[in-house]
């Protein structure tokens, strides 16, 4: 008798730990799932993100400092990828704002040789921009220093296209209605040919050969004189 | 417009513009500066107009007109104090200023018609 209960009461929790194991079971097998789902989000989003940070540094790449990458994401991660991108965009975009600050200024050297004289050697070859930089710097220099007479010496210039052309003439132009005497310097053979086959006219405005000879002109409009006491080597 | 005021010095009329100009008051600046010149037979004309806000090409144009009927009366006219900024927009817009003398500033232009005035004795 008491064998039989004894076989009954060991069947009993045996069932019982069979159960408990089927409930731990079924937990684990749902924390499972969960971790899988979240781990599928997390790597989707870190797709996602790394595929829009590539967008932007392509466009980064191509000179397009406009673009910026997210840096208020869940993903810590990818907020650390977007903050190193979008400093590095930062310093790129500066970094070239001042190169191109900086060849202009070379670009356009106004230079005071003497009394109311300026000259303005130009160098290397001229687009529609440069020149238009170099009209508005010269004029602002005329009108700032009260110049009389403007020497643009083009002896730097190997050639010059039919919009360059017309913008040096409207130079000109632009220089006698603020109120100075424009001269042009050192026209190359092949700039004249194309100012001539052109057409473009430069209208009053006297050319000399090179700048000495547009300095020697200058002095003759001022009255000055220069006078030579010793010859060199005396 | 506020009132035009001409000044005269040693023959010659000054006037100064500033602010805004509409078409009509351009016109009016014309007509009363012509019968100016003609009152006191002016020898030069100054037109200063570096207080000017901006000089469109109707103004420009009237300009280079005023400046052909002056020389009609025997008076020379100088442009003076251009901005650079006015310089640039007439030259592209291709205006012609021919016949009309332009100076940095007032001391400038009274230079410019006295040279005038010494080449015209000079040819006499």
């Amino acid at each position: 008798m008491s064998d039989k209960t004894n076989e009954k009461n060991k069947l009993e929790t045996l069932e019982k730990r069979v159960q408990e194991l089927e409930k731990e079971n079924a937990g684990l097998k749902a924390t499972l799932e969960q971790e899988a789902q979240e781990h599928e989000k997390v790597s989707m989003d870190l797709a996602i993100g790394l595929s829009e940070a590539f967008v932007v540094l392509q466009k980064i790449s191509q000179g397009d400092f406009s673009v910026r990458a997210s840096e208020d994401v869940e993903n810590e991660l990818l907020a650390r990828l977007g903050v190193v991108i979008n400093r590095t965009n930062d310093a790129l975009s500066a970094a070239k704002a001042q190169t191109q600050n900086m060849i202009k200024e070379l670009a356009t050297p106004v230079i005071r040789v003497w009394d109311e004289v300026l000259v303005l050697p130009l160098i290397g070859t001229l687009d529609s921009q440069r020149a238009q930089h170099v009209m508005e710097t010269l004029l602002e220099r005329i009108t700032k220093d009260g110049a009389r007479i403007v020497i643009l010496d083009i002896t730097g210039v190997p050639y010059v296209d039919s919009l360059v052309a017309a913008n040096i003439a409207q130079t000109m132009e632009a220089v006698k209605l603020v109120g100075a005497e424009g001269m042009l310097t050192g026209i190359r053979a092949q700039v004249a040919q194309t100012l001539v086959k052109m057409g473009v006219k430069i209208t009053g405005v006297e050319t000399k050969s090179n700048l000495a000879e547009g300095l020697k002109e200058a002095f003759r409009r001022l009255g000055v004189k220069a006078i030579q006491e010793k010859q060199p080597g005396d | 417009m506020a009132e035009l005021s001409f000044l005269t010095f040693r023959g010659n009329i000054i006037v100064a513009l500033h602010g805004e100009m509409t078409d009509s008051s351009v016109r009016n600046f014309q007509s009363h500066l012509l019968e100016e010149i003609e009152r006191i037979h002016a020898r030069g004309l100054i037109i200063d107009i570096s207080a000017l806000e901006f000089v469109d090409s109707y103004m420009a144009r009237v300009f280079v007109e005023t400046a052909k009927m002056a020389q009609l009366m025997d008076t020379r006219t100088v442009l003076v104090g251009m901005k650079p900024e006015i310089a640039i927009t007439l030259i592209q817009m291709g205006l012609s200023f021919e016949g009309v003398f332009s100076a940095v500033n007032l001391d400038r232009g009274l230079e410019i018609l006295e040279k005038e005035r010494a080449r015209k004795r000079g040819r006499r």
